[in-house]
């Protein structure tokens, strides 16, 4: 008897107002203050997401090895002004230390990022995959152009960007992985409400 | 350059193609989400402005979403949540009388059921005879019925011990039940 009661309440539409007029502008309203106020202030609270493993104590050693590095390159830079020798590893086990670093940090991210492939997401990764090809292929050129100017900074910064911007594209990648996911849940819990 | 993880949770949210995901989510449960909060603040302009916050709030913390529960009732309880809290504010939080609890009721004789549809109720005249009753009967009474949540997760949620909050519940039910005699008679 009382889940009559329940199962009528469940059957009811108690929904019956209207909106109040205007209130989409007025929450477009609400989201652009608060873009507004985070661009500038920024202390947003850090995504508190489950898989903290990877891209989060990626880009935190990205940022402080991004120092550190350019801190030790620059200085390697200007102690082997007078070296002779033509290739990275050969100049510097230094350069070659920070070279393997990156290299292997950007592998495992790959793998992970290939571990998550759907068919979805296929192109998103397609897409990351060429991107890292052509920073690869300016890796190369980059290191021709060291052989000449091994004293340039220019030189050197342009090596260590070349790998950020490797880990930014894999980074990417993943949350537009992630955000397709969150779409695609959406999507199948439409007509839960 | 290299975005922080700070710029890209920034990012997200005001990213212009994110910002028309933002819309239609909002779309798909705005409406829904404006009668739970009018349900219990009973203000319009409040329950909209709660409802847009929860909203807001919900795409902030997208993450924390367990996805054991769907999209639309991981909101609802932020919205639920939301509301609330203003009650507690303004000092309108449903409370449990003293001479209730002294009053002892044991297990009542509750499902002495009432045929809704033979008494000609509609969920428009239902809602006006709930706004008749105490304050603290209609809110969980909307809580229980109208939003479907049972017992336990009221008491948790309105930060009540259970067998008090238990005993106000099915009171609260039993008044309904006698408003709606009233009406009938």
């Amino acid at each position: 008897m009382k889940d009559d009661m329940k199962s009528w309440f469940q059957q009811q539409d108690f929904d019956t107002t209207p909106l109040p007029n205007g209130h989409r502008e007025a929450f477009l309203e609400k989201l652009e203050e608060l873009c507004d106020e985070e661009t500038k202030v920024i202390p947003l609270p850090i995504d508190k997401d489950g898989d903290k493993d990877n891209t989060f104590s990626l880009s935190k050693i990205l940022k402080w090895s991004a120092a550190a590095t350019l801190a030790v390159l620059l200085g390697i830079a200007g102690l082997k002004m007078t070296s002779t020798d033509t290739t990275v590893t050969e100049v510097s086990p230094e350069i070659a230390q920070t070279q393997t670093f990156f290299s292997s940090t950007i592998k495992n991210e790959l793998e992970q990022l290939n571990t998550l492939r759907t068919a979805e997401n296929a192109v998103i990764i397609e897409e990351a995959l060429a991107a890292i090809e052509k920073l690869e292929l300016q890796y190369e050129e980059i290191k021709q152009d060291y052989r000449i100017n091994k004293d340039s900074k220019v030189v050197i910064a342009a090596m260590i960007e070349n790998f950020q911007n490797r880990i930014q594209v894999l980074e990417i990648a993943r949350e537009q992985i992630k955000q397709l996911e969150e779409l695609k849940l959406e999507k199948e819990n439409e007509n839960i409400i | 350059m290299t975005l922080t993880e700070t710029e890209i949770s920034i990012y997200d949210l005001c990213e212009q193609g994110d910002r028309r995901a933002q819309m239609k989510l909002y779309d798909q449960y705005a409406y829904g989400m404006y009668h739970v909060a009018l349900r219990i603040v009973q203000q319009t302009d409040l329950a909209q402005d709660i409802m847009q916050e929860s909203m807001i709030s919900a795409f902030r913390k997208m993450n924390q979403w367990n996805r054991e529960s769907t999209y639309g009732s991981w909101l609802k309880r932020i919205v639920i949540n939301n509301s609330l809290s203003h009650l507690r504010k303004a000092g309108k939080m449903p409370t449990i009388d003293y001479e209730e609890v002294s009053y002892e009721m044991e297990q009542q004789p509750d499902d002495t059921g009432i045929d809704m549809e033979q008494a000609g109720m509609t969920a428009r005249k239902v809602l006006e005879i709930m706004s008749e009753l105490k304050e603290n009967y209609r809110q969980v009474l909307t809580l229980s019925l109208i939003e479907g949540m049972d017992n336990e997760e009221i008491c948790e949620i309105l930060g009540l011990s259970n067998g008090q909050c238990r005993t106000m519940i099915s009171r609260a039910k039993q008044s309904l039940r006698n408003k709606i005699e009233e009406y009938e008679g």
